[in-house]
């Protein structure tokens, strides 16, 4: 009898442990995930902001090497204001083959 | 299935070609777009007798008139363009023209008549020039002179058919009409810039994924009658053909409707002129000018656009 007694403490015991480590071990789940979708999500919001200012800057670096190209070494002497690149054409000039596509007077 | 198809026809008065990625095998894109510039052309050309454009343009002022859907929505664009610009850009120079003799297509004109001036003068239109009665897809005319949507149209029907095969999963392509043109997708494209002296030549050439360009020259559609050279191209706000250094307009844009508008816009302005007006009126569009002496003015904003530019 007394050994039923101790097996049945035994058993309790245990599963209660095994139930409260189920429950703990869930709840690390669902915070692991929690932090997981937040870290996504802080992620994902990093990588719109990267991206929108890589195009910001993309724009930047793009319209300076726009202004400082030195194309008085081509076809061209180029002029450079905030406003307008005003390139003229040397003496000699070297055409530009036409390109597959085009856009022309319509 | 990503197939690279393209396709070359004739219509609206110049050559239009297409290069699309086509996903769908089911996709008749070809047949899509074809029956759309056919129909867009026999509703808004004003060289056609039964288009809704001539029906329009003979029908009596003060009078409400409905008019199919294609033609209201591509009015009524050109209309708030034509406020937008004040009038340079103006549709209501039909008459102007068939006055200077264009009366009929460009590639099938035999020989231009004598210049008639407008007996009454010219006047600007304004804001009440045109009423539009969204619900019935009806307008009223309180003006006489005819409406011209040559410089719009074409434009617009590319934006119309770029979207239409976009609606369609077409990720990818370029549709060009003439030089007016949309490009659309990832993969970067090389567009020349014809030469207007030498057309066998680009003068300049870029590198673009995606935007649209359109581009107007007053050399090509120009005709000569009794010693007087006239071209397609018509100051709005004096009725007449513009003064100016502008040889060709290339201009880069949200829509080819607008670069089209603006390209016309910037053949009538000085050069240096026109890159102010631009850059006022429509500050993120980019143009290249080149002007009589053969230089080009280029606005920096076309880094908006254009991955790369060799000139």
């Amino acid at each position: 009898m007394k050994t039923n007694k101790w097996v049945k403490w035994v058993v309790g015991l245990g599963g209660v442990t095994v139930f409260t480590t189920f429950l703990q071990l869930v709840n690390d789940t669902e915070t692991a995930h929690q932090q997981n979708d937040s870290y996504r999500s802080t992620a994902a919001n990093k990588t719109a902001e990267f991206e929108n200012s890589t195009n910001d800057e993309t724009m930047r670096q793009r319209e300076q090497e726009l202004m400082s190209l030195d194309w008085t070494e081509g076809n061209w002497d180029v002029e450079y204001s905030d406003e307008v690149i005003i390139a003229t054409p040397k003496e000699r000039n070297y055409p530009l083959p036409p390109s597959e596509n085009r856009t022309r007077r319509s | 299935m990503n197939e690279k198809q393209s396709l070359i026809f004739n219509g609206m008065g110049t050559t239009i070609k297409a290069e699309v990625m086509a996903c769908k095998p089911s996709l008749d894109w070809k047949e899509l777009i074809q029956t759309w510039f056919a129909t867009f052309e026999s509703i808004c050309s004003r060289f056609r007798r039964d288009s809704e454009l001539t029906k329009l343009n003979q029908s009596p002022v003060a009078k409400l008139i409905p008019i199919h859907p294609v033609l209201y929505d591509v009015l009524q664009l050109a209309f708030q363009y034509a406020m937008k610009t004040e009038f340079y850009f103006n549709p209501f120079v039909g008459t102007i023209l068939k006055n200077m003799g264009y009366e009929q297509p460009f590639q099938k004109r035999r020989a231009f008549h004598e210049y008639k001036e407008n007996e009454n003068g010219y006047r600007v239109p304004s804001n009440k020039s045109l009423s539009f009665f969204p619900d019935q897809k009806a307008v009223m005319k309180h003006i006489n002179e005819e409406i011209d949507l040559g410089g719009i149209g074409k434009g617009w029907s590319v934006d119309k058919a770029y979207r239409l095969l976009r609606d369609q999963g077409v990720h990818q392509g370029v549709i060009d009409a003439g030089g007016d043109m949309v490009i659309w997708g990832d993969s970067s494209r090389k567009i020349g810039v014809a030469n207007p002296f030498a057309e066998n030549e680009d003068i300049a050439q870029f590198v673009i994924s995606a935007g649209a360009v359109a581009t107007s020259n007053i050399l090509y559609r120009s005709w000569n009658i009794k010693g007087r050279t006239f071209h397609h191209i018509i100051n709005g706000q004096t009725g007449k053909n513009p003064e100016s250094d502008v040889v060709q307009a290339t201009v880069l844009a949200s829509h080819v409707s607008e670069a089209e508008v603006i390209a016309k816009i910037l053949c009538m302005l000085p050069a240096q002129e026109g890159i102010q007006w631009l850059k006022k009126h429509f500050p993120k569009a980019a143009c290249i000018i080149v002007n009589k002496n053969g230089q080009l003015l280029i606005t920096p904003s076309i880094s908006r656009y254009v991955e790369r530019l060799v000139i």
